[in-house]
């Protein structure tokens, strides 16, 4: 701290010296700080501040310190956070790097509330401490006036005044003798330090150098993550943060080296009950959930059929089983997304999926339908179809054939399905063309052994 | 503190004390009144539901809505009072007898009657589970019949509502008790137990949501349930604490010398960090019930969101969230007076709001409008709550002036 503060006395003429950083005045206690600090108000100084060891209320009233346009920053900040915040999520999830999690939308509003309060928090915090910091003209080395002397009591039992020396009113002279004529018991002058101005150039150069080497460790770090098809690298990916990279979790589709039966996929633990919010009427359960009756399929669905079941199975269909027998249930190598998956890479040892409108599937019972839901399709002692019975409960597997059925009739329509129009064409009798795939899948084999049968939405459509 | 504002503020409170030394005035007229319109809403309500037969089951949601509402504001001004305590606040000493005043949980007791008979008397109109036969056929309420049965049921009822009465009454009664000897020990006592009072607090308001509010749907559970009702306890307690406040200051009962315009600035500070706070509370629940879509969390939910729900829904958003916090969010409006009084009120509708969200899906699945019941039971309710406030007002000082942190409460400013 600099101590060169020159004390004033009354009867001072003009003060020699300089140039000045400020004058700092001493005052008795609260009360006579707050009637200086609004009579320096009322003469207009507009660069100067009070220091208290204590909070004093009302200082700031008797200051004239005018309302702070900070709470409106900050506002803007947080609607800024808000807004970033949206935008960040919305295009890397949606539009950038559009990746498909449990079912949900691309872009939804409730899992980016989370990141919009954070950001809008951040946003609005960092700007509320730099702002105020900036507003006050803070950092700075030396606060003009609190070089004197006695300013050290400020801690203890002084109350100050310090005007500094850029102050449109400010005079050396004049506002010493204004400060004592105000009350202070002491007033001091503060010369700026000698030689204190200037910052070494070295230090500018020092801290750009530290700033740019800085900015080289995250640069190689960026090259040495940068492995795409288009730009390869010789040395593998380094990983930064293992623990994040390499999380110890539970796929559906992996194997687990921390359960006995290794399986990633849990079964539900002993005792779960099923739950339905919209229970069954009264009925068979044992056709309901197994298809049979007896040792024979049921021919009949053994719930009632309406609208409602026809749209849920339209919905279950188009999630579960569309991927593999298309959205038109017609399979094959064409139809599903599996399918071009498979051909894309080239995948030999695979059969394509049964085409579901074809003649031999049509002919089966429901309850036969049934059953292939819920324990698949075992070819050459492995499951070409995979059991569905934990994914889709026995109400929706009803639900997936009705819709099949719908789809099987709108492969092969009939005259009647046409009401009132086809009545009136009926002097020209046209049945449904039979592609040649239904006759062969009816000459031999099933439903689900439809291997060669797998070209047969191409001819389908040509046909 | 020397200070030449406080030296004026010290003689001004002087003679602004002696006129607070007596209890208020005037008030006793109106605690009859208001008593006797609210019983007559309720008494309207009901012969109504009970004129429309098919009506009956709606009143007692009703009927449980504004009781849940009231109740809350009631416990929302106990936890403000407890809340002083535990954080030993001297700011708050002149508005805290009036939040004692509207901790009137007696009338809340004789108020739960209705809600806690008709379980006692075997009828599953309102909680499904009472109902026997219902139990026996769904094997999930066989698993939580241990605790949801109904002698457990009133055992808790009984045990949350006498705590909450005792606290009430320890708090309002070592406060009074000090405007006659001015022991500092009443103070040091009331400091010691708010830290067990605020622990039972949150476990009987936890149990009371659970019990009177969650098991309305037996098969739904959230673990956040009893913290949300809590969130929107404290709008609503708090809320009525700044009209009762501004009643009585505007009517002179409680001099403007003793609640500035710096108390009224604290209040709605708290009434704002509230609103935020239910908001936070609300999409806490939402937000892990929609990520991880398991229907029986998600059956909360998709009848709130479906039909006329949504509306209401989305208008809980706003109005209980959105707007008033934008409206509460600058100084000016929490230092206003008018402006104070219409959030305070329009918190206190939205609080409304958000309990019959909570309770009347169950009842009528498809929301339409507003029955007149729903107008009838709540004004009634509030009615008979406001009627007890006030004789709790108009029997005690408005300001525990012998509290030993009075002076800081006089001389406390928001800088």
């Amino acid at each position: 701290m600099n101590r060169e503060a020159v004390s004033i006395s009354p009867d001072d003429g003009p003060q020699e010296g300089g140039p000045w950083l400020g004058a700092a005045a001493r005052f008795a206690g609260p009360a006579e700080l707050l009637a200086a600090a609004q009579r320096m108000n009322q003469a207009g100084f507009r660069r100067w501040d009070c220091h208290s060891p204590f909070p004093i209320h009302g200082l700031e009233r008797a200051m004239g310190v005018r309302p702070t346009i900070l709470p409106w920053l900050v506002f803007a900040a947080g609607l800024t956070g808000a807004l970033v915040a949206l935008l960040l999520q919305w295009w890397t999830n949606a539009v950038a790097y559009p990746f498909l999690i449990s079912g949900k939308p691309l872009f939804s509003l409730p899992a980016n509330i989370p990141v919009i309060f954070e950001l809008t928090v951040l946003f609005a915090a960092l700007t509320a401490f730099f702002g105020a910091l900036l507003l006050n003209g803070l950092p700075r080395f030396i606060q003009p006036g609190t070089t004197a002397a006695s300013f050290a009591s400020v801690t203890s039992d002084g109350f100050f005044v310090t005007v500094q020396a850029s102050d449109p009113l400010f005079d050396p002279a004049r506002t010493a003798a204004f400060l004592r004529e105000l009350g202070a018991v002491e007033v001091e002058l503060c010369p700026l330090p000698k030689g204190a101005a200037e910052i070494p150039r070295g230090v500018y150069w020092a801290l750009a150098v530290i700033a740019v080497s800085a900015l080289l460790p995250p640069l190689f770090i960026a090259r040495a993550r940068n492995h795409t098809l288009e730009a390869p690298q010789e040395q593998p990916r380094i990983h930064i943060i293992k623990d994040m990279d390499f999380q110890p979790k539970l796929k559906t589709q992996r194997i687990s080296t921390f359960f006995p039966d290794r399986l990633g996929m849990r079964p539900p633990v002993p005792g779960t009950l099923p739950f339905d919010p919209n229970p069954a009427p009264a009925i068979d359960r044992g056709r309901f959930e197994t298809g049979r009756e007896g040792d024979q399929f049921v021919t009949e669905f053994p719930i009632p059929v309406d609208a409602a079941l026809m749209q849920r199975g339209r919905e279950r269909y188009n999630v579960f089983c569309a991927t593999c027998h298309g959205l038109t249930g017609e399979g094959g190598m064409y139809e599903g997304m599996t399918a071009r998956r498979a051909r894309a890479r080239g995948e030999t040892l695979w059969f394509p999926p049964a085409a579901l409108t074809s003649q031999s599937v049509r002919e089966q019972p429901v309850g036969k339908i049934f059953d292939t839901i819920t324990h698949g399709v075992v070819r050459e002692g492995r499951h070409s179809m995979p059991p569905y019975a934990v994914q889709i409960p026995p109400r929706d597997r009803w639900a997936i054939i009705l819709y099949m059925l719908a789809l099987q009739r709108a492969r092969a329509p009939s005259p009647d399905d046409f009401g009132a129009a086809s009545r009136t064409a009926a002097s020209s009798p046209t049945s449904a063309p039979t592609s040649p795939e239904e006759t062969r899948a009816a000459e031999g084999g099933t439903g689900e052994s439809s291997a060669e049968s797998s070209a047969a939405p191409m001819q389908g459509i040509q046909s | 503190m020397s200070n030449v504002n406080s030296i004026e503020t010290v003689h001004t409170s002087l003679s602004a004390a002696a006129a607070a030394a007596e209890p208020p005035q005037g008030l006793k007229p109106w605690v009859g009144r208001l008593g006797i319109a609210g019983v007559g809403c309720l008494a309207v309500a009901f012969a109504l539901a009970f004129l429309q037969f098919q009506n009956r089951d709606y009143f007692f949601h009703a009927y449980l809505t504004q009781f849940a509402w009231v109740l809350s504001i009631g416990l929302g001004a106990l936890f403000f009072v407890i809340l002083q305590h535990a954080t030993r606040a001297g700011w708050s000493v002149t508005v805290r007898r009036s939040a004692e005043a509207a901790a009137a949980l007696p009338v809340l007791c004789v108020l739960f009657l209705p809600v806690g008979l008709p379980v006692l008397l075997g009828s599953d109109a309102v909680y499904p589970w009472v109902n026997r036969q219902t139990v026996l056929q769904d094997e999930l309420l066989r698993h939580k019949a241990p605790y949801l049965n109904v002698p457990f049921f009133a055992v808790r009822a009984v045990f949350c509502l006498a705590a909450w009465w005792l606290l009430a009454r320890f708090y309002r009664r070592s406060s009074v008790l000090q405007d006659a000897t001015g022991d500092p020990d009443l103070t040091r006592a009331m400091e010691r137990w708010s830290g067990p009072a605020l622990l039972l607090y949150a476990l009987t308001v936890t149990v009371a949501a659970i019990d009177w509010l969650m098991s309305l749907t037996p098969h739904w559970f959230s673990t956040i349930y009893g913290l949300y009702y809590f969130s929107g306890a404290i709008v609503g307690g708090t809320a009525f604490l700044i009209l009762l406040i501004l009643f009585l200051r505007g009517t002179r009962r409680l001099d403007p010398r003793f609640v500035t315009v710096e108390h009224l600035h604290d209040l709605g500070k708290l009434l704002f960090g509230f609103v935020i706070f239910w908001g936070y509370i609300a999409f806490s629940q939402y937000m892990l019930i929609w990520y991880a879509n398991i229907p029986e969390e998600t059956q909360y939910y998709l009848p709130r969101q479906s039909g006329g729900w949504v509306w209401v829904s989305i208008a809980l958003i706003l109005g209980h969230l959105f707007i008033p916090m934008l409206g509460l969010m600058s100084r000016a409006a929490k230092r206003n007076v008018y402006s104070l009084a219409f959030w305070s009120i329009w918190l206190l509708v939205f609080h409304w709001l958000d309990v019959y969200w909570m309770v009347m899906p169950k009842v009528s699945p498809e929301f339409t409008g507003f029955a007149w019941i729903d107008g009838l039971t709540a004004a009634g309710g509030l009615l008979v709550f406001s009627a007890a406030v006030l004789d709790r007002a108009a029997a005690a000082p408005v300001v525990p002036l012998r509290d030993p942190r009075l002076s800081e409460a006089l001389h406390f400013e928001n800088t």
